[in-house]
């Protein structure tokens, strides 16, 4: 199996790559479900109210109805206000000083969960927290919850832990996300090898280590620096600065944009590094593929879409009048919330409360603390022996 | 969309669920329903979506188109399957199409939400989808229930062992047919970068058609190895690998190939090769075998955290020896598995390769032939009755 292979069996390819169209068609659809599910709450709700008010009772006068009057948010409007939300998550993710990985996942799942579920009927607010607490379990990276909700403002365990169940049903119970990190690490320490005289070039390429080594530094330069590499010093330098660029896209814009619904990890990152440094990119990809071969014009046109995408990306800090139009849409979205969904906690704790009653799932609450003690010990005794997480992990 | 998915879906539920649901006001049923429906969500909806906008070929995951119905009661629950603190396994029947299967029920009564354990199973069976894998059909959520529904196999290997009375040794077929498939399913983990970390005899699940898989990715602990399921029960260790009882930090997928060859030593003899009760005596079971490593032996062994440098030092054993029935091909490739430098180990995909394997297909073409006469002589199947939750990571109740 090539990695290719193996990329294709992955949920994230086989649920969550779309086409641009397909793309904004599943968002035309939620958005409209979830306009019409804010409606027809809302109507219900007035004539609930409507119905316990004895002096309308024996009128005629038909309610007009308050439904129509709603103004729903548009999907460039829930896009922004989720869009603004990822960027929350990433800062709140920096102050808990977590891995990139779980930061990177937890704005994919809240991408992911928007994709079926609108900002109308569940506020990214209350989201952004539930996601970012799910990616440290998936991402090896688990954090008690209270020390969790005490790290975030104006946030209870509770708030943190009630919408966790809507969200592992929107993400379709598929937690794993691959990201463009690891591919782009593993490229230059490939590029770096090259630049040492070191590397090899792929089936059908016939240069030798030495030649590779010489040509590279006879790359044009990249735009931004008008200076021409003169030996394998400066090479590898410049791969350094291509690396930490590249890096940074990886971490903003890359997570940002829709890069990973519509392209592949290894796409993503191959993009990056053409933002930071296109000719290098260009001559690794030639290291790689025979110039000759049908693929390449392929590649590069693939490459550069992507690349248009992440360069035209929001940037991670929104400026005021982008603060502006957010205040705009909150403003907005208070008025066409859906009145059923608002209390997240309280919805979850009637459920839990129900459940409790119902006999077959009523647990013993001795059995429930008898398994708390269990696990906590267990938990402990693991710690004890094998110390703290490992800081790279084999995935 | 369709509208009539919403009340389909409303049809599933039961009596009690429907009153259940908070309502603060007064609805029209017509509201009721579409509660209902937004709180199963969507299941139905999104898997819709899939299939309008997937830019490719649909899924090829047998077993769950048939397994459309996202309730717990699409499930008939049969008896307890094994029981622990994370979750407790029956098994049940497909009410539509009567396939049997294993529910692996979540505790949901962490004051952490949906356990990590479970969230991390999840993460990995929807990922992992090989022959020698157990597969995960299904995952059903309920406000307060978290349902894994697996296929069906009839037992583990260690009860498959012991069922066959001829104190738990197999027979040459079997032997290479289960290790051919147990290098297969651990080769396919690590060409997804998975390691199991907790390879052992209770779990492997076997079924009647002889087939083998991989089970219970969730307790196999984020940060290491479980080292503790349940508080009476400690993990074993006697499938741990030396590099890792030394305290190694930076293991890699060769800790899976050292348990699997501990798993073949003991399809030959019955019993484990390394019983060890502590991890300092399992390191001394060991070296007693394999010959106490030095510095010359294992460059580098004297930096573990757990070496001492008065370890017993033993001479190393001929294998053959603890193993009389094995061939001499067998025994190289134990031998390439068992070693203590993990750099020494043989891969999965290597090990697949080796010549011990050569004749696997006509083997399994007289086992075949073998069975096919069982039957007629009114023998039954390879495997008699019993069933077992042990795989699916609880431990049995007896």
């Amino acid at each position: 199996m090539t990695e290719d292979d193996i990329y294709r069996t992955s949920t994230q390819y086989r649920l969550w790559s779309f086409t641009r169209e397909s793309l904004a068609s599943l968002r035309s659809t939620t958005n409209a479900s979830a306009a019409d599910g804010v409606r027809a709450a809302i109507r219900s709700q007035h004539v609930g109210q409507a119905g316990s008010d004895p002096a309308r009772e024996g009128s005629n006068d038909k309610p007009s109805d308050p439904a129509k009057e709603v103004d729903c948010l548009t999907v460039e409007e829930e896009q922004k206000l989720v869009g603004f939300y990822c960027v929350k998550a990433m800062q709140f993710a920096d102050f808990c000083e977590f891995p990139t990985n779980v930061k990177a996942t937890a704005v994919q799942y809240l991408k992911r969960f928007y994709l079926s579920n609108s900002p109308m009927t569940y506020h990214p607010k209350e989201m952004m927290a539930a996601a970012l607490f799910l990616s440290t379990k998936t991402e090896n990276h688990y954090t008690s919850l209270r020390s969790f909700a005490s790290k975030l403002p104006k946030t209870t365990p509770e708030s943190v832990v009630a919408p966790e169940f809507l969200l592992t049903q929107g993400l379709r119970f598929t937690f794993d996300v691959r990201h463009p990190h690891r591919g782009l690490e593993g490229g230059i320490m490939e590029l770096l090898g090259l630049a040492q005289g070191k590397g090899q070039a792929g089936p059908g390429i016939k240069q030798s280590s030495e030649q590779l080594q010489k040509e590279m530094v006879d790359i044009e330069p990249a735009k931004e620096s008008s200076k021409k590499a003169r030996s394998a010093d400066e090479v590898v330098r410049r791969i350094q600065v291509a690396h930490g660029k590249a890096k940074e896209v990886g971490k903003s814009s890359a997570l940002l944009t829709d890069a990973y619904f519509l392209y592949t990890p290894s796409q993503i990152w191959l993009s990056s590094l053409f933002l930071a440094d296109e000719p290098l990119a260009r001559f690794y990809i030639n290291t790689k593929i025979p110039t000759t071969s049908t693929l390449t014009p392929k590649l590069i046109s693939t490459l550069q879409s992507c690349a248009e995408l992440l360069r035209s990306s929001a940037s991670a800090n929104p400026g005021e009048a982008e603060i502006k139009a957010l205040t705009r849409i909150d403003k907005k979205l208070f008025k066409c919330r859906n009145p059923d969904k608002v209390d997240l906690v309280g919805i979850n704790k009637a459920q839990k409360r129900d459940s409790k009653g119902a006999g077959e799932n009523g647990l013993d609450e001795r059995v429930i603390k008898k398994r708390k003690l269990e696990r906590e010990k267990s938990e402990k005794e693991a710690e004890g022996i094998f110390g703290p997480t490992l800081a790279k992990e084999t995935n | 969309m369709d509208p009539s998915r919403g009340t389909s879906c409303a049809r599933n539920i039961n009596p009690q669920h429907t009153t259940s649901l908070p309502l603060t006001h007064q609805s029209s049923r017509n509201n009721l329903k579409r509660q209902i429906t937004d709180q199963l969500v969507a299941p139905s909806d999104v898997l819709n979506y899939e299939r309008t906008v997937k830019r490719q070929k649909p899924e090829q995951l047998p077993g769950s188109q048939a397994m459309d119905k996202r309730h717990p009661s699409s499930f008939q629950q049969l008896e307890k399957l094994g029981e622990g603190t994370y979750a407790t396994v029956f098994k049940g029947r497909n009410r539509q199409t009567g396939e049997l299967v294993a529910l692996k029920e979540i505790h949901l009564d962490s004051e952490e939400g949906t356990p990590s354990t479970a969230i991390r199973e999840i993460s990995l069976m929807k990922e992992l989808k090989h022959d020698n894998i157990v597969s995960l059909h299904d995952v059903i959520h309920t406000e307060n229930k978290l349902m894994l529904v697996f296929e069906y196999m009839d037992k583990d290997l260690k009860k498959y062992m012991d069922s066959r009375g001829s104190g738990g040794q197999l027979d040459y077929i079997t032997i290479k047919s289960f290790m051919h498939q147990l290098l297969q399913g651990i080769a396919f983990c690590h060409e997804n970068r998975v390691l199991h970390r907790d390879l052992k005899p209770q779990n492997l699940l076997i079924n009647n058609k002889g087939q083998l898989k991989l089970a219970d990715f969730g307790l196999a602990r984020a940060f290491g190895i479980p080292v503790n399921t349940f508080s009476n029960e400690v993990v074993t260790l006697w499938y741990r690998a030396p590099d890792v009882l030394l305290g190694s930090r930076t293991y890699n997928t060769s800790i899976d190939i050292w348990s699997a060859g501990c798993i073949m030593a003991e399809m030959y003899t019955g019993r484990p090769l390394f019983p060890g009760t502590t991890n300092e005596d399992q390191l001394q079971k060991i070296f007693r075998i394999m010959g106490t490593p030095s510095e010359r032996s294992w460059p580098g062994i004297s930096q573990f955290p757990e070496y001492k440098s008065n370890f017993h030092v033993y001479a190393t054993q001929d294998l053959r020896m603890f193993l009389p029935q094995i061939d001499q091909m067998g025994l190289d490739l134990i031998s390439r598995m068992l070693q203590l430098r993990p750099e020494m180990r043989i891969g999965a995909l290597e090990a697949l390769s080796h010549l011990w394997f050569r004749d696997l297909p006509q083997l399994r073409q007289q086992q075949a032939q073998q069975a096919q006469q069982m039957q007629l002589g009114g023998q039954g199947s390879m495997l008699m009755g019993g069933a077992s939750g042990g795989g699916y990571g609880v431990p049995v109740y007896q």
